[in-house]
């Protein structure tokens, strides 16, 4: 079990990653509308691969893009626990930070 | 296999990044590039926008990794060397010294978390080269060097090459075999007979005093052939101490609290080598033990050449501690990270 709540960037990438099923890094760029960059969406996915909230599969596909892998990842169990977390807490803090 | 016009970014980031780095940032950023080759209207703006990604991806990997090698890091043994060298510090006495000290030990710290913080491959090549100048420097100094103050030292100028060597050719050979023991291309056993006689030859060569270039030279070695079968380093710290206190006690130089400052620093180091750290951490332990042994030793005989780490005013001698100590906290995260043995 992760130890600590997934930061805004992973709780979007969870998000995604819950709502279309497994996605390609790409893929989760242009779905995030400016919410993750190109160059740092693997940095992003590799730490949360290290946690354990995402996993790549079709690790390599054979024939294209030079022999590289360019895996999809999906979310997993402890991601989707991470992600009800991280949203249970923003429901609680929601009305601090609106004031009432 | 050929990246196109990603070749040359691909190489670099295999100097600076791990491989599970390469294998999950770095590959699958020039793949993403490639799919989008096709898509792309104009080759060039892809081409441009392409490697700005992926220098961004490298340029994040490393962020990535020096803050996750900050995290792993045990800092601890880094507090106490600093509180040892501050303790050493207020020992110098005159405000000016203690100063200096203090500066160095500020210098020493940075260099510390450079180290850790470091790539891989930059620490290898940092280490290879600086090993391979020491060599040269060693080699060549006695015939150029000039005689000043019993020192041989470079044509007059104020940089003494003889002092700094002696003092850092352990810190700067034993890294170097660490880095690579193991590896295919060179085999340790090569790579130790190379440092034992580079060091003893050196050694010899520079030092004015034959008994303390024989004691130089061999007290390197005799580490070398205990770590070779696993014999208790705290054994030989507490006898090299012993040693010095049997032989040397009735000389002007002698102090009790730089013996058993030292005694303990080697206690310290040791102990730590053996419950933590193994195999390339405990070869830079052994480096630590000889680095202090050989200070004290050479302090406490008053031979001239070696500045007393820690507690001594070298400011070198302090730095190449820090760095050291640096180098046994990238191995002990590498080990937590891999489960074995890991290359600093």
């Amino acid at each position: 079990m992760p130890s600590r709540l997934p930061s805004a960037k992973e709780q979007l990438v969870l998000e995604l990653l819950a709502e279309k099923g497994s996605l390609y890094g790409l893929e989760l760029v242009t779905l995030s509308g400016g919410g993750l960059k190109r160059g740092t969406v693997y940095v992003t996915l590799s730490r949360m691969q290290d946690r354990g909230l995402v996993r790549p599969v079709d690790d390599k596909a054979p024939g294209s893009h030079a022999g590289l892998p360019r895996p999809r990842y999906r979310i997993t169990a402890a991601g989707e626990r991470a992600l009800l977390a991280a949203q249970a807490v923003q429901g609680l803090l929601q009305p601090v930070r609106r004031g009432t | 296999m050929t990246y196109g016009p990603f070749n040359g970014l691909l190489r670099l980031a295999r100097h600076l990044l791990e491989e599970r780095d390469i294998r999950r940032i770095i590959e699958p950023t020039i793949a993403d590039a490639l799919h989008e080759r096709s898509l792309a209207t104009r080759q060039w703006v892809w081409l441009w926008q392409s490697r700005g990604h992926l220098v961004c991806a490298i340029l994040r990997a490393l962020g990535e990794n020096a803050r996750r090698k900050l995290v792993q890091s045990d800092w601890e043994p880094l507090l106490v060397q600093l509180l040892a060298g501050l303790s050493g510090s207020i020992a110098l006495g005159s405000p000016h010294a203690i100063l200096a000290h203090c500066v160095y030990l500020v210098l020493g710290v940075l260099c510390s978390l450079c180290v850790v913080c470091s790539p891989t491959g930059v620490l290898r090549w940092f280490y290879v080269l600086s090993g391979m100048l020491a060599v040269v420097a060693i080699a060549v100094c006695p015939w150029l060097g000039v005689a000043i103050d019993s020192q041989r030292q470079w044509l007059s100028v104020e940089i003494a090459p003889s002092v700094i060597l002696q003092v850092h050719v352990s810190t700067l050979f034993l890294p170097v075999y660490a880095a690579f023991v193991g590896r295919s291309l060179m085999q340790g056993k090569y790579m130790r007979l190379f440092m034992v006689l580079s060091a003893s030859i050196g050694l010899l060569a520079l030092q004015p005093n034959w008994q303390a270039a024989l004691v130089c030279g061999l007290v390197p070695l005799v580490v070398m052939v205990l770590t070779r079968v696993r014999a208790s380093i705290i054994a030989f710290s507490v006898a090299v101490v012993a040693g010095g206190l049997v032989t040397l006690w009735r000389t002007a130089a002698f102090s009790w609290w730089t013996v058993a400052g030292n005694a303990a620093l080697l206690l310290a180091i040791s102990w730590s080598a053996r419950s933590l750290w193994r195999r390339h951490a405990q070869l830079s332990a052994v480096e630590a033990t000889v680095f202090v042994a050989l200070g004290t030793l050479t302090a406490l005989s008053g031979w001239l050449g070696d500045p007393l780490p820690v507690v001594g005013f070298g400011g070198s001698a302090i730095i190449a501690c820090f760095t050291l100590l640096a180098l046994q906290l990238r191995a002990a995260s590498n080990r937590s990270d891999n489960g074995h043995g890991a290359v600093p």
